[in-house]
């Protein structure tokens, strides 16, 4: 490694933080698009491949949540939109326009509102990038893997390194300058090299982002059976995995990129805000089967059955609007302490940290009062760091994560 | 047969074979023939939730009311909190206890290495009965330590007799004879440490002889013997419900087993765990528990929260049956575990 000690220190950038409890009542939207045209081997997301009509049935029960729905009164301010999946551009761009419109209707977007798509290579097409563009989608998120053929071949994707490079050039060619690529690491029979290879060709692109996750084989999936039977390539050790990341980390910092989650990376001023709203307590609506809310302090989600979805949405009640009847599943009003947990243990997924005075501000105590102890603890063990107005994970802490954050849980 | 009252208060006052008197006009000794059963085997017990020790002092208490030869005394253990050690007449008599005690009375126990009476003859002249290892004095004051010793009777059939002697041989027996009953069967006789019979004994018999083996020892009295206690030591430190008295030659043996099952048993912890098997000082057998590298949830999907909670909170779970020995987190299981009489 030729990594200067420079690029070794990183100071976090404030640009992801927002303001806790958010001020102005903005709302973030997730619009969940349960289709793809082939679901990969490793993907234990809610998705499958659907007829055209299918497809159709579900953007109008979409919509129809969108207009019917409660939680969020009419002209609710939207800061981002997350059209996720599946692949929802796999919707033609008469649904992904319907479905803004409609939003558009319903709430009212910032004009600053940042709208991202998730596409997959397979599906790019200028012509549709075009259209998207113009319906207002202002951010791509490419699922690109790997640049590596045989690697996407194992975890059954439907493109190849090639395809999602054209992808790519055609999303910048439709006027896209705010892409961002998935890579995936610690895939079975992957080295070390590959990986840093995969990364040495994502930043030749020049993308605005990176999400860099390392694959979780989950119970389940295709991959889970073939990983228990043995019929899997080896996965990566321990030592690789975590020599994957930590060079992840100092390679795309070398090339701009700053990592402000633990598995996202960005050029200044090009986080995801939706995804860093997860982290830091604001609210949003999930919209579509599985979608997950989080408003007025409210946790819920949404049934997760596609028929049951597209029935009960067209239930209609006396007001002419959908009686959203039995749509919503696992309500949960957080409790102050939750909230608190939850504070710390989201907010400590972000690189810079949780802030100390955000925690008063919030909860009319300070973190030491409610979490000396631990806190402590984790210092002394190296886990945790002391920032300029907060906390947050040190290196080894991130690696920990899970060890860490299960701690501040009351 | 016959009632009487008077001003007992604890259950520990009045024993089976206490003689009673008058205070007014008291005898002036015991009724004869009523002696007090010398427990041979002893162990350390201890609720596996330690707000339970006061049932657990309960429940003891209820079985010596119609069992007098059950003997128990406080004890406390750096690793496993508060106990009792607890004396049985041999190991029939101790599992059927610890049975009652789970049974009866609820208790989930966890309990140490059972152990025999040694007898430790010390430089400045005196002799201590040693139960728990702990104890031990330090080898300088020791001048000799003697083991008792059982006159054992084995009951075989023939073919059996070979793997049966040689399993009396591994476990330091002296042979005496061998009684032909009939053509088919036979009983061996052999002088046998007591520790070594209560290690695992019974279940090594049974799987050398497919079952048909039985066994009866009385006690024939104590000999000199080369003891040694073995200390476990997980990060440098030695864990006290893990010590034990062995025979000097079969150390190196159990030290091993006992680091190798001690490393699958202590999860990961934030930092390389050495696991040290030490006799007088001395490292005889080494595992190393490796550091955790990993524990992070890469993607968080979708603002699904609730899930990543879920998975946090059984971590939390997890760390609770945790019993911290000096930094160390070990599971309460892994005691029961490690300490378990297996064939292994």
């Amino acid at each position: 490694m030729t990594d200067s000690k420079k690029t070794e220190k990183y100071v976090p950038e404030k640009e992801c933080r927002r303001d806790f409890p958010s001020g102005i009542g903005a709302v973030s939207l997730y619009i969940h698009i349960p289709f793809c045209l082939k679901k990969c081997r490793y993907c234990d997301f809610l998705s499958g491949p659907q007829t055209q009509q299918q497809r159709e049935r579900y953007v109008q029960a979409l919509v129809r949540e969108i207009r019917g729905q409660k939680d969020c009164p009419p002209g609710t301010p939207v800061d981002t939109v997350f059209f996720g999946g599946g692949t929802p551009s796999v919707l033609t761009m008469d649904q992904i326009g319907r479905i803004l419109d409609a939003a558009r209707e319903n709430f009212s977007f910032l004009p600053d509102a940042e709208i991202s798509l998730e596409m997959n290579p397979g599906t790019a097409d200028p012509g549709k990038l075009l259209a998207f563009r113009q319906a207002g989608i202002n951010r791509l998120s490419i699922g690109v893997q790997s640049m590596h053929d045989e690697e996407l071949r194992l975890l059954g994707r439907i493109h190849s390194a090639e395809q999602a490079r054209e992808a790519f050039v055609m999303a910048r060619d439709a006027g896209f300058d705010n892409i961002s690529i998935d890579l995936m690491s610690a895939l079975p029979g992957q080295t070390f090299d590959s990986w840093a290879d995969s990364l040495r060709q994502a930043v030749e692109w020049k993308p605005e982002h990176i999400s860099a996750y390392s694959l979780i084989i989950e119970p389940g999936t295709p991959f889970f059976d073939l990983f228990e039977k043995g019929k899997l390539p080896a996965l990566p050790d321990e030592e690789t995995d975590r020599e994957m990341y930590h060079y992840t980390r100092r390679f795309l910092a070398q090339h701009g990129y700053a990592r402000y989650e633990i598995s996202n990376y960005a050029l200044p001023g090009r986080a995801c805000r939706h995804n860093c709203g997860y982290w830091t307590g604001h609210p949003y609506l999930g919209l579509g089967i599985g979608a997950a809310s989080y408003v007025n302090g409210t946790r819920f989600s949404n049934t997760a059955d596609l028929e049951d979805y597209i029935q009960k949405m067209a239930v209609y009640g006396p007001a002419g609007q959908p009686s959203m009847e039995g749509i919503r599943r696992e309500i949960h009003v957080l409790t102050r302490q939750e909230k608190m947990e939850e504070f710390m243990f989201l907010g400590l997924r972000m690189t810079e940290g949780v802030s100390v005075a955000d925690f008063t501000a919030r909860f009319k105590k300070t973190l030491d009062e409610v979490y000396g102890d631990v806190i402590r603890g984790h210092i002394a063990k190296g886990l945790i760091e002391r920032s300029e107005d907060g906390l947050r994970l040190t290196e080894r802490g991130t690696d920990l994560s899970n060890y860490v954050m299960s701690d501040y849980l009351m | 047969m016959g009632y009487f009252t008077a001003s007992i208060k604890n259950i520990r006052d009045a024993r089976v074979g206490d003689t009673v008197t008058e205070s007014a006009r008291p005898c002036d000794e015991a009724l004869p023939g009523y002696k007090g059963a010398q427990p041979m085997v002893y162990c350390g017990l201890y609720p596996s939730e330690t707000p339970r020790y006061p049932d657990l002092r309960d429940a003891l208490e209820k079985l010596q009311l119609n069992d007098a030869s059950l003997f128990f005394e406080p004890e406390t253990s750096l690793a496993l909190g508060f106990g009792f050690r607890c004396g049985f007449l041999g190991l029939l008599h101790m599992e059927v206890i610890l049975e009652r005690l789970e049974r009866e009375y609820d208790l989930d126990l966890i309990s140490t290495a059972p152990g025999v009476v040694y007898k430790v003859y010390k430089t400045d002249g005196t002799m201590i009965e040693l139960t728990n290892p702990s104890n031990l004095p330090e080898p300088s004051a020791i001048l000799k330590m003697e083991e008792p010793i059982v006159n054992a009777e084995i009951m075989v059939t023939t073919e059996f007799i070979g793997p049966i002697m040689q399993l009396c041989q591994e476990r330091r027996g002296r042979y005496i004879g061998t009684d032909y009953i009939e053509t088919t069967r036979a009983v061996l006789k052999y002088e046998l440490p007591l520790n070594e019979i209560i290690y695992d004994f019974f279940d090594a018999l049974k799987s050398r002889s497919r079952g048909y083996a039985s066994f009866d020892y009385e006690l024939k009295g104590y000999e000199e013997s080369k003891l040694v206690k073995m200390d476990i030591l997980v990060n440098k430190e030695p864990v006290d419900a893990l010590s034990f008295i062995v025979h000097a030659d079969g150390a190196y043996d159990r030290g091993r087993k006992m680091c190798e099952k001690l490393k699958d048993e202590i999860p990961r912890q934030l930092f390389d765990v050495p696991i040290q098997a030490a006799v007088g000082g001395r490292v005889i057998a080494r595992e190393t528990v490796r550091q955790m590298r990993k524990d992070v949830l890469a993607k968080c999907y979708g603002g699904d929260i609730s899930r990543k909670k879920k998975l946090l909170e059984k971590q939390k779970e997890g760390k609770k049956r945790m019993q911290t020995v000096g930094s160390v987190e070990i599971p309460k299981e892994a005691f029961m575990n490690v300490l378990k009489l297996d064939t292994q």
